[in-house]
């Protein structure tokens, strides 16, 4: 382990798991004001040593002898497992934890989860960030795919942007390196945006309470971006932008919203016209969302028209809020681990405690296990003998989120053809999910 | 050449075919269409103009197409305007009545008018029409001219249709740049309404509805006031993309797989049917495509903007006042079936509309799709007949009904 010598006092923290995640941070410290605590997490000391990030945290070099997960998630998850107490230490004491990863190699798909768990553990919110692979990389898209469904089940809230997606924005003379820079640029924006939403003194504020109220529970149903806008009529051109916005489904995700989180940020000359016309701008757009505002000043701003929208669908009512666990040491959460069953039966280990769920509705905790790691006939086995058991929640509650930027044809290049949400350029069938066979 | 009656043009750019309308009127109002001029139009999207030399070229040809049929030299036309960012919408304005003895002048139903006209638009929007539906006197509706009775305070009911300046005044340039004066902008939905419906269908109350390449514009009309007007930028060129993505075909493909094979209903009779789609380059028989799915593709497409339209119309008034039932008219009016869908969405009775009260060629006349260019000469023809305009005059006011 690469040993932190800055002390760590701020209430939200980045950690950057694997490569890719580094990448998103470095690019966030660049358009982001100083003072972020990030830490970059990898098994592979090569890439610690180059990395850009202030805190590093070394994963089991003990088991993977310094080469690295080397593709195999199992490598990373034992890696991530085996350094469990490295991760809380820098968790320790934060609010929010941003764990943010590129999904689909051996270190972003098997640490994140891990990662995430454990600061989940140390008492803060976690909120994970993280891109899936492009179609073509089969492989890596079953490991993200795996990695997403674990991820849900430690981490408060979930944001995955596929490559795919970001690919469709561009053509096939695109360089791959300008590829991911915009992707990692992309990211960086949004998080950004969330990072000031939640650490800045607000004009209007907005406290991690609304954050928290509006992503418990809902992981991947929630999406959110971040926008920038500059000029006379920069209100309007923000509203725009996140109505077309690729991570917000281009849109519909405003569109089908139930409650919108808006967070606007402004130098000195933030007007207050402005916030109330990029409201209309968006409320026009999506009709039936109700909308949460806050506002920050930042002299840094000054000029500019900083926009986060987290957009959460209607439905799913939040579970009541349970009491605020104060972090644990490490020396507690220690000892709470093996009742929860996480550790001790390690990654190829086949215990399961069947007594999760019934176990995280007792405490009322906040902190519900983590699903367990299983393989594909572990969970089988596991389905069939729960089939008769009432479930907490209907199965199908989860939503996927579509990746998919919506085919417009002809009118791909002309403006948004927008009524209540809903873009009608798109075929009509599409829209009404009509399958033709 | 100089003949007594003025040349009435309308000219309509719109998104598949650019249409020239000539036309004349006699003393008594009645319109003569004289020859149609039209061009495929190339440079247009949506109703708004994309390609300013494509579009130039195609107005020319239209232009000269129609001086060729009618023998005439066109010097100025009415221009037609449509797209997304016309809007109507209805107001109110109140005025009270200013003279000690409550004697309703042509000033205050003036001064209301200009009430209900006085709206926040949208940044840089300017008003196209502004259309009375009625006149209350505090609170009771009166007969067409007040003038003259007491009360307390005017109430001017208006139909409100704006749109962009901007993008109004782009077309207006096209054309000026041919060295050809515009008279006036009008609304299509207007001049629709005015191409196919007789002064009786407007008594009883008619819903107008041009379903044209790349918009729909649609007119609710009742007596002689607008209830409701509006556009949508959907239109045939939708339902072509729709078949392209739908039946992964290219668009000129599906484009004539519309024409030859389409329909707005999905009937029993298409099931499990294919449809060959040609030969391809080499000669080799090419694919085939199910006709249910091309039916059903459509008709979702076409039902869902006719319940776009019943959703806005029933904003504040309501359907069933269209007593006369639905006209269709433009290009997808053709479509087999259209008819029965609107009839099932609207609950009205449904027609392709054809052009009415005009004399001219028969044939010409009974094409749904030339409807907004007659109307646009024939607006013209009303609004010239309503010069010259005194100041103070109801007309003034509500120029385009009388």
């Amino acid at each position: 382990m690469i040993p932190n010598d800055v002390p760590l006092t701020a209430p939200i923290r980045f950690i950057a798991v694997g490569h890719a995640g580094a990448q998103i941070i470095a690019a966030l410290r660049k358009s982001a004001p100083a003072g972020i605590e990030c830490a970059h997490a990898d098994t592979n000391p090569d890439a610690l040593k180059a990395s850009p990030l202030p805190h590093r945290l070394m994963l089991g070099n003990s088991v993977n002898h310094g080469l690295g997960a080397g593709g195999d998630p199992d490598l990373g998850r034992q890696s991530a497992e085996e350094d469990l107490p490295v991760i809380r230490r820098f968790a320790a004491g934060a609010r929010i934890i941003f764990v943010v990863a590129g999904l689909g190699g051996g270190t972003g798909s098997g640490a994140a989860p891990v990662v995430a768990r454990a600061a989940r553990e140390s008492g803060a919110l976690v909120l994970v960030i993280a891109t899936t692979p492009f179609d073509f990389e089969r492989r890596r898209v079953t490991y993200a795919a795996e990695a997403i469904e674990r991820l849900k089940a430690a981490a408060d809230a979930v944001l995955a942007v596929s490559n795919q997606r970001v690919r469709r924005m561009h053509d096939d003379q695109t360089h791959p390196h300008e590829l991911y820079r915009f992707a990692n640029d992309l990211l960086a924006q949004t998080l950004c945006g969330l990072w000031r939403l939640l650490g800045s003194p607000g004009l209007i504020p907005l406290d991690f309470g609304h954050v928290e109220r509006l992503l418990r529970g809902r992981h991947s149903e929630s999406a959110f971006a971040a926008v920038e806008a500059t000029g006379g009529n920069r209100a309007h051109a923000a509203a725009e932008q996140l109505l077309t916005h690729p991570f917000l489904d281009t849109g519909a995700a405003l569109g089908a919203a139930g409650e919108v989180l808006l967070s606007v940020a402004g130098g000195d000359d933030l007007q207050i016209g402005e916030v109330e016309r990029l409201l209309e701008a968006l409320q026009s757009g999506c009709p039936q969302a109700e909308f949460i505002v806050g506002a920050t000043v930042d002299p840094a701003l000054t000029g500019k028209l900083h926009v986060t929208a987290i957009a959460v669908r209607p439905g799913t009512a939040a579970p009541p809020v349970a009491p605020r666990h104060e972090p644990v040491s490490d020396t507690e959460s220690d000892s709470r681990l093996p009742r929860s069953g996480i550790s001790g039966s390690g990654f190829g280990g086949e215990v399961f405690p069947g007594s999760t769920e019934s176990s995280a509705a007792a405490t009322g905790s906040r902190l519900v296990p983590p699903a367990p790691d299983l393989n594909a006939e572990q969970r089988q086995r596991v389905l069939k003998g729960q089939r008769n058991k009432p479930s907490r929640r209907k199965p199908d509650s989860q939503m996927v989120m579509n990746f998919d930027i919506a085919q417009r044809g002809r009118f791909d290049n002309t403006e948004r053809n927008r009524h209540k949400g809903v873009d009608l350029d798109v075929p009509t069938y599409l829209r009404l999910g009509i399958v033709l066979n | 050449m100089f003949s007594e009656a003025p040349l009435l043009v309308g000219l309509e750019i719109g998104t598949s075919k650019i249409c020239a309308a000539v036309g004349e009127e006699n003393d008594r109002g009645e319109f003569t269409l004289l020859g149609i001029g039209q061009a495929r139009s190339r440079g247009v999207r949506k109703g708004e103009i994309v390609d300013r030399a494509k579009a130039t070229e195609d107005v020319r040809t239209a232009l000269a197409n129609a001086e060729e049929q009618a023998g005439v030299t066109i010097g100025n036309l009415f221009l037609g305007v449509t797209g997304r960012h016309v809007e109507g919408f209805n107001n109110i304005g109140m005025h009270p009545v200013a003279s000690d003895d409550r004697l309703v002048t042509s000033q205050d139903i003036a001064d209301a008018a200009a009430n209900a006209k006085a709206i926040t638009l949208p940044a840089e929007h300017t008003i196209l029409h502004t259309i009375r539906q009625r006149v209350c006197i505090d609170g009771e509706e009166v007969a067409d001219d007040p003038v003259g009775m007491l009360g307390h305070k005017v109430e001017a009911h208006v139909h409100v249709i704006h749109g962009s300046a901007l993008r109004i005044q782009n077309p207006v340039n096209l054309v000026k740049a041919l060295s050809i004066e515009v008279n006036h902008s009008v609304f299509n939905g207007l001049a629709n309404a005015q191409a196919v419906l007789t002064p009786e269908d407007k008594e009883n109350g008619a819903l107008v509805i041009d379903i044209g390449g790349g918009t729909t514009e649609f007119v609710f009309q009742q007596g002689q006031a607008i209830r409701q007007s509006g556009v949508f930028a959907l239109g045939g060129d939708h339902i072509s993309n729709d078949i392209a993505i739908g039946l992964k075909l290219n668009l000129g493909v599906a484009e004539n797989l519309k024409v030859a094979h389409g329909s707005a209903l999905v009937d029993a009779s298409c099931h499990g049917r294919r449809i060959p789609i040609g030969e391809n380059e080499h000669g080799l028989p090419g694919r085939e495509v199910s006709l249910e799915h091309l039916r059903r593709i459509m008709a979702v497409r076409i039902q869902e903007l006719f319940e776009l339209i019943a959703e806005r119309c029933s904003e504040g008034c309501f359907l069933d006042e269209a007593r006369a039932g639905v006209f269709l008219c433009g290009g997808s009016a053709h479509i087999p079936g259209i008819e029965t869908l609107a009839q099932r969405v609207f609950h009205l009775p449904a027609t392709v509309a054809t052009c009415r009260n005009i004399t001219g060629n028969a044939a010409t006349l009974a094409h749904p799709e030339f409807a907004t260019a007659i109307g646009i000469a024939r607006y013209g023809g009303m609004r010239l007949r309503g010069k010259p305009r005194q100041r103070f005059n109801l007309r003034d006011v509500f120029p385009f009904f009388r």
